[in-house]
């Protein structure tokens, strides 16, 4: 940086923020990648829950049906 | 700013797309301190600068892998943390015109100091701060951008969503303006002619 208003500028002191802050926003960020590796690494658990509903759904689906049966409407 | 070799950058890119906290340290700890430094400077309270500080790394975190393999780190942290400070100065538009309804009532100057100024090491250095405080917005964060932060020209312009042609304009017209303002400072402008003959 040649010019010499610019290398005045660059001579400023720096700050930097609280270490309580630093620390905390640290294991923030941190916290959160873990759950997205977490979400990333687990397919097992996706299809999981997949099954979940899907036996959920069929379970709902002929309460349902017996139910209206009962009522006489099927 | 911080020097990184353009390996080192690509790796670490690699690492935030995977999650990888030892990626997340390296960048953090290269990165906090020119970031701060610059939103401080942008919106001169401590206490903003921190939570604008949190939101750009929460940020990144949140965005890192969707992020291009080849991600230009510091282009891209200041990017975001201007946003964060151009949001946080639109929300504030409404308030503060109603602050500044009623600070007008009040019968002394309660113009805000930068942080900067107490951790001056010189007289000149204080003045310096205190010019940069008193500049338009757009102005100061050109200077930040290329004179305090070291980014490349082409990139700041691309942070502050301008062309490069109008980015060199604005940043030539910031340099007079403080150029300026320091040389109608009579103390300041004695320093200076030994400094810049």
């Amino acid at each position: 940086m040649t010019d010499p208003l610019f290398r005045m500028l660059a001579n400023l002191p720096e700050a930097a923020p609280e270490p309580v802050l630093a620390a905390r926003i640290r294991s923030r960020c941190h916290a959160a990648l873990a759950t997205r590796r977490v979400r990333r690494r687990s397919p097992g658990l996706r299809a999981t829950d997949m099954l979940l509903a899907s036996l959920s759904a069929a379970y709902l689906i002929e309460t349902a049906r017996q139910a209206l049966h009962v009522f006489g409407i099927v | 700013m911080t020097d990184m070799h353009r390996e080192t950058e690509l790796a670490l890119v690699a690492g935030l797309r995977a999650g990888d906290a030892d990626a997340f340290d390296t960048v953090y700890d290269a990165f906090q301190t020119p970031l701060f430094t610059f939103l401080l400077r942008l919106c001169r309270r401590r206490d903003v600068a921190e939570d604008l500080l949190e939101d750009t790394w929460v940020r990144l975190v949140k965005h890192a892998h969707r992020l291009r393999p080849d991600t230009r780190l510091a282009p891209w942290l200041f990017t975001v943390a201007r946003r964060v400070h151009v949001s946080y100065v639109r929300a504030r538009v409404v308030e503060d015109s109603t602050v500044a309804g009623l600070i007008a009532l009040w019968p002394y100057s309660v113009a805000r100091a930068s942080p900067f100024e107490a951790a001056a090491a010189s007289e000149l250095q204080r003045r310096i701060e205190r010019a940069l405080t008193a500049m338009p917005l757009a102005s100061r964060e050109a200077l930040l951008l290329v004179a305090v932060a070291g980014l490349e020209q082409s990139d700041a312009a691309a942070i502050c969503g301008v062309s490069a042609e109008a980015f060199r304009q604005r940043l030539s017209r910031a340099r007079a303006s403080l150029a300026r303002a320091l040389a109608d400072d009579a103390s300041t402008a004695s320093v200076l002619k030994e400094v810049m003959p």
